[in-house]
């Protein structure tokens, strides 16, 4: 009965016959009716086509009147359908022009390309079928994956994805390794300073005991030696100035993420800026916008990160201010230390009595000075 | 009773199945005041707003009350709605 329905249904109008009699007919013949009213001397009532159908046969032994007042269901929505030939139409053209547009590259994304040349690599993919508006479903992705390989040496590892009409290409450039290209070691000062003791292995002397140097200064030099490369090696201890400041107020606004985000998507038409989902009811946020590009300026897709945060006011006595203002220039001086470093003489001033208070710290260290570096200058 | 439905009761009795089922006796079902199911029914003898009288076996149901309608009609059952006031039922001799 119920697939009847689903069918299709309508609701008639039978002049000349008792509703009782009706309902007892329907009953007896299995017809199916519902919603049944009496109107005068009509009844209306709905019933499924296959009870249409029997109620016909019976207007030939009886007579009575069937008026149809009203079609609904599958089987009339289809009719009505065939009925409309252009409306069929269009939809046909409509479904295949979406088929025809799926096939194809809408935008090419190419994800981690530095160095490469991003346009010599769509030129060169283009080759194997791979371009703008190109058919998407031809497309032989692993052979396009091991031509970049052997095109570009530089590639470390790539991989061409479809999404939809969109092909991402994500590659990894490999590392530059001096080492394997037989660069020239040198080792240069980390940290300005005064030298007193130094130990040459290998390489050239450019500094003695009792210079003072700038970060970045060689210190032991490597060299080439025909085809034979040099490289510097030894130790160069020095005396190390190293300096920290911290800051602290007597009020301050400490902040935290709570782990909440949301992401909502904004579209913008030619300016026009539309939320496409709902946005947080956080009361404090931060907020990371990553434009996409949908059609050159005119239709862009924002998605924006918003993330809860909390905020805490500190509040802390001019006391605790100048001990947290110390202990922080303590911490900054000490990040910039090797663990190895070995502190001589250590010199805390204040430079604001007042709130926000600032110490500066005043590191004196001997440490090793130097490091390993790929030769930069000239021959 | 007739000797047909004394029957059935013993059987149904021997057997321990529900009489309904065996003697194909109505039954009506009744949700709160607005809707009534009846199954087996021998037919409707009138229906009207206020009143609605189905002929049932070995007597007739009355369902008195007000906006009465007949919802739906299936074989032998009968679905009808509305403020429900009086079921009575009748034994015909």
């Amino acid at each position: 009965m119920k697939g009847g329905r689903q069918a299709g249904c309508v609701k008639v109008r039978v002049q000349g016959f008792q509703a009782e009699e009706l309902i007892n007919q329907a009953s007896n013949k299995s017809i199916n009716i519902w919603n049944i009213e009496k109107q005068g001397s009509a009844v209306i009532f709905s019933t499924d086509f296959h009870g249409l159908k029997q109620l016909r046969g019976l207007e030939k032994d009886r007579e009575f009147k069937v008026e149809i007042l009203r079609e609904s269901g599958f089987s009339v929505w289809l009719r009505r359908i065939w009925r409309r030939k252009f409306w069929m139409l269009g939809f046909f053209c409509f479904c295949l022009a979406i088929y025809y547009l799926s096939g194809l590259v809408w935008n090419i994304e190419l994800k981690g390309a530095d160095k490469i040349d991003s346009k010599e690599l769509v030129e060169y993919i283009g080759d194997f079928g791979l371009y703008k508006w190109g058919k998407v479903r031809n497309l032989e992705l692993n052979d396009i994956e091991q031509n970049l390989y052997l095109k570009f040496p530089e590639i470390a590892w790539v991989a061409v994805e479809r999404k939809g009409t969109k092909v991402v290409i994500s590659l990894v450039e490999k590392k530059y390794n001096p080492m394997q290209f037989g660069a020239v070691i040198d080792i240069v000062a980390e940290y300005d300073g005064i030298i007193f003791e130094m130990m040459v292995l290998k390489g050239i002397a450019k500094v003695k005991p009792g210079m003072t140097v700038a970060k970045g200064d060689v210190l032991i030099a490597g060299y080439r030696d025909g085809d034979q490369v040099v490289n510097a090696a030894g130790s160069v201890k020095g005396k190390v100035f190293i300096e920290g400041y911290g800051e602290a107020a007597l009020v301050e606004i400490e902040q935290s993420y709570t782990g909440n985000q949301r992401k909502v998507d904004i579209l913008e038409l030619w300016g026009k800026k539309i939320t496409l989902s709902r946005m947080p009811n956080y009361e404090h946020y931060e907020v990371e916008e990553l434009p996409t590009k949908v059609f050159r300026d005119c239709i862009v897709l924002r998605h924006r990160l918003y993330s809860e945060v909390t905020r805490r006011t500190n509040n802390f006595s001019p006391g605790e201010a100048e001990e947290l203002a110390r202990f922080r220039a303590l911490i900054a001086a000490d990040a910039q230390l090797n663990p190895y470093a070995v502190i001589t003489n250590k010199e805390v001033e204040s430079l604001s009595e007042q709130s926000p208070f600032i110490y500066r710290v005043l590191l004196t260290v001997e440490t090793d000075i130097g490091s390993e570096m790929v030769q930069i200058r000239g021959e | 009773m007739s000797n047909r439905e004394s029957l059935s009761k013993k059987i149904a009795d021997i057997f321990d199945l529900p009489r309904d089922l065996v003697a194909n006796s109505f039954r009506l079902t009744v949700v709160g005041r607005r809707q009534l199911f009846v199954e087996n029914h021998k037919g409707i003898i009138l229906y009207d707003k206020e009143l609605i009288r189905l002929k049932v076996q070995g007597g007739e149901v009355r369902i008195s009350g007000a906006e009465l309608q007949v919802r739906t009609v299936y074989t032998h059952e009968i679905y009808i709605e509305g403020v429900i006031k009086n079921i009575n039922l009748e034994v015909l001799q």
